[in-house]
C-alpha cells in the first residue's frame, strides 16, 4: 500500500513538471472545457426567457446555475484515456507499460488526478466570472450537503470506468477514432452536459434511463443547484453504485480478454 | 493561369493519396453522420420546448447549421492539412524546397494537402441549405443578394487569412497543433448564431476566432436580415485580414525562417 502511494506521488510529480513545461496546452483544454456550457446556457437561457422565463420548473437563474455547476463537474469527473488508448495498442507502448510492476490503471488515475489538482484554481475563476456575469439561484438542503461527497466521488468512478471501457476498444479495433466520436455523442446527450435531463425530449429521457451517463453529470450537477428531492438523491447514489460495479467487472473481463489477444505492433 | 494550373494538381494530387486508404472514408463518412445527428437532435431536443430562439426559428437554425457544416469541410479539406504540413516542414528544415520553387509561396502553403474525404461535411451542409431555404421561401432582391455575395465572400477571406496567421505563427513557436484545437473548439460554438451569446464570446467569435463572420453574417444575410452597414464592416475586415496576414506570412518566411536542414 505504501508503494502504491509512493508511485502515485512520482507520477503526480512527473505529469505536474510535464504540465508546467506545456502550459498553453492547459489552457486550450480549458477553452474548450469551458464554451460548451456556455453555449449551452445561452441556447436554453434564451429558450427559457421566449417561453415565459421557465422550463420545466427552471427559472434562467436556475438554468445558468446547472451548467456553470455542470461545468465543474464535468471537470471533476472527466477523463481522456480514450486519445492515448490508441497509440497504446497500435504503436505498441502498452508493452513498456504492461512490464511495469502497477497495474496502467494506477497511472491513468494519478495522471488525471493531477490535471485536476492543476486545473482546477482557473476552473474555479471561470466558475466566478461566470456566476457574476449571470445571476445564478441555488437552493440546497442540509440532507443534499450530506449527499454530495458520495455522489461527486462515485460520479467520478463511474466517468473514469466508463471511459477506461471506451477506451480499450482500442484493443479490438484500429478505428478507436470513430468509436470516440460514437462515445461523445451518447455523452453530450445523455450526460446532461447539452440539458439537465427534464429538458430532454421524453424518448431520450427514457433512453437516458437505461444508460449509465446521467449519473456522472447531471445527477451531481442537479443536486449541487439544489434541484433533487430527497427520494431522488437516494436513488441517484444507488444508481451510482449499481452502475460503478457493472462497469467495473465489464472493465476487468475486457482487460482481461483484451490483454490476451494484444500482438505488440510496433515493437 | 499557372497558380490555378497548381492548385487543380495539388487537388489532384491529393485525391489520388487518399483514394489510397479508402477506409478514411467510411470512418469520415460515420463522423460526418454522427455530427449531423448530433446537431438535429439538439436542435430537435431545445425546439421541442420552444419555436424561438433569440429570434431564430428551427428552420432559419437549420440554415446556420447548414453553413456551419460547410465551413468545417472547406478546413478540414483544404486549410488545416495545408497548414498542418506548413507547420510540420518549418519543424523539419524541409521548407526550403517550398521556397526555392518559383511561385507564390503563400499560395502554394495554403492549398498544397487536400483531405478531399472531409467533403463528406460540406455535402451534408449543401444538403441541409437543400432541405431549409426552399421551406423559408425566401424572396432576395438584388441588393440582398450582392450582400451575400459580399458577406460570404469576404468571410472565406477571413477565414483563409486566420489560418495563414496560424500557420506562420509556428515560425516564433514550435508546438502548434494545440493552437489549431482551440479554432476548433470555437467552431463548435458557430453552431448556433452568434447573437445568443453573451458579448465577451460573441466578440471573440468576430476577432479573435472569426467563426461568425463565415456563418453567422452570411446566414443573416441569406435570410434578408443583414444591411450595408454591416456588410462593409466585413467587407473592410476581410481586407485588413488578408492585407495583414500577407505581410506578416512574408516578414515570418523571410526574415524568421532560418532553414533548419541546412
Amino acid at each position: 500500500m505504501s508503494y502504491l502511494i509512493e508511485s502515485y506521488y512520482g507520477h503526480f510529480k512527473v505529469t505536474l513538471t510535464r504540465y508546467l513545461t506545456y502550459r498553453v496546452e492547459l489552457v486550450i483544454w480549458l477553452i474548450s472545457m469551458i464554451l460548451q456550457p456556455v453555449v449551452f446556457m445561452a441556447v436554453w437561457s434564451n429558450a427559457a426567457s421566449y417561453s415565459g422565463g421557465t422550463l420545466s420548473g427552471y427559472t434562467t437563474g436556475d438554468i445558468s446555475a446547472y451548467f456553470i455547476v455542470s461545468m465543474l463537474v464535468n471537470h471533476a469527473t472527466m477523463a481522456w484515456v480514450m486519445w492515448e488508448w490508441d497509440a497504446r495498442v497500435r504503436q505498441g507502448e502498452l508493452s513498456y507499460l504492461l512490464l511495469r510492476p502497477n497495474h496502467v490503471f494506477h497511472r491513468d488515475l494519478a495522471e488525471n488526478i493531477t490535471f485536476k489538482l492543476a486545473t482546477f484554481p482557473f476552473m474555479l475563476a471561470t466558475a466566478i466570472a461566470l456566476i457574476a456575469g449571470t445571476h445564478p439561484h441555488v437552493t440546497m438542503s442540509h440532507q443534499a450537503m450530506l449527499a454530495i461527497v458520495p455522489c461527486l466521488l462515485l460520479s467520478f468512478c463511474l466517468r473514469f470506468t466508463v471511459d477506461w471501457l471506451c477506451a480499450m476498444g482500442a484493443f479490438f479495433t484500429t478505428r478507436v477514432d470513430a468509436l470516440n466520436v460514437f462515445y461523445f455523442f451518447l455523452l453530450l446527450l445523455f450526460s446532461g452536459q447539452m440539458a439537465p435531463m427534464p429538458f430532454l425530449p421524453a424518448p431520450l429521457q427514457t433512453m437516458a434511463d437505461f444508460l449509465p451517463f446521467r449519473w456522472t453529470v447531471d445527477f451531481p450537477a442537479r443536486l449541487l443547484i439544489g434541484k433533487l428531492p430527497d427520494e431522488e438523491i437516494v436513488h441517484g447514489l444507488l444508481m451510482q453504485m449499481f452502475w460503478c460495479v457493472i462497469v467495473w467487472s465489464a472493465c476487468v473481463l475486457v482487460w482481461r480478454r483484451g490483454v490476451r489477444s494484444y500482438t505488440a505492433v510496433g515493437i | 493561369m499557372k497558380t490555378l494550373k497548381l492548385f487543380f494538381v495539388s487537388c489532384r494530387l491529393g485525391i489520388l493519396n487518399e483514394l489510397e486508404y479508402r477506409v478514411n472514408f467510411y470512418v469520415h463518412l460515420f463522423e460526418a453522420v454522427m455530427s449531423f445527428f448530433t446537431g438535429i437532435v439538439v436542435l430537435w431536443s431545445v425546439f421541442g420546448r420552444t419555436n424561438n430562439v433569440g429570434g431564430w426559428t428551427w428552420t432559419q437554425i437549420l440554415v446556420v447549421l447548414g453553413l456551419w457544416f460547410i465551413t468545417k469541410g472547406i478546413v478540414n479539406v483544404m486549410l488545416a492539412p495545408s497548414m498542418r504540413l506548413f507547420m510540420d516542414d518549418i519543424w523539419h528544415g524541409n521548407l526550403d524546397f517550398l521556397l526555392t520553387k518559383p511561385v507564390n509561396h503563400r499560395f502554394m502553403a495554403s492549398t498544397r494537402k487536400f483531405l478531399i474525404f472531409f467533403s463528406v461535411d460540406i455535402l451534408v451542409g449543401l444538403v441541409l441549405l437543400g432541405f431549409a431555404l426552399p421551406q423559408l421561401a425566401l424572396a432576395l432582391g438584388l441588393p440582398e443578394l450582392s450582400m451575400l455575395a459580399i458577406v460570404t465572400l469576404s468571410g472565406a477571406v477571413i477565414i483563409y487569412s486566420f489560418w495563414i496567421f496560424l500557420g506562420t505563427l509556428a515560425l516564433w513557436t514550435v508546438k502548434l497543433e494545440n493552437i489549431m484545437l482551440v479554432f476548433f473548439s470555437v467552431l463548435e460554438a458557430g453552431r448556433w448564431p452568434a447573437g445568443l451569446y453573451p458579448f465577451w464570446l460573441r466578440y471573440s467569435m468576430i476577432f479573435l476566432v472569426p467563426i461568425a463572420v463565415a456563418i453567422t453574417f452570411p446566414a443573416e444575410a441569406l435570410l434578408g436580415r443583414l444591411d450595408w452597414q454591416h456588410t462593409m464592416y466585413a467587407a473592410a475586415g476581410a481586407a485588413v485580414a488578408y492585407l495583414s496576414s500577407r505581410w506578416f506570412f512574408d516578414y515570418g518566411v523571410r526574415f524568421k525562417y532560418a532553414g533548419a536542414s541546412a
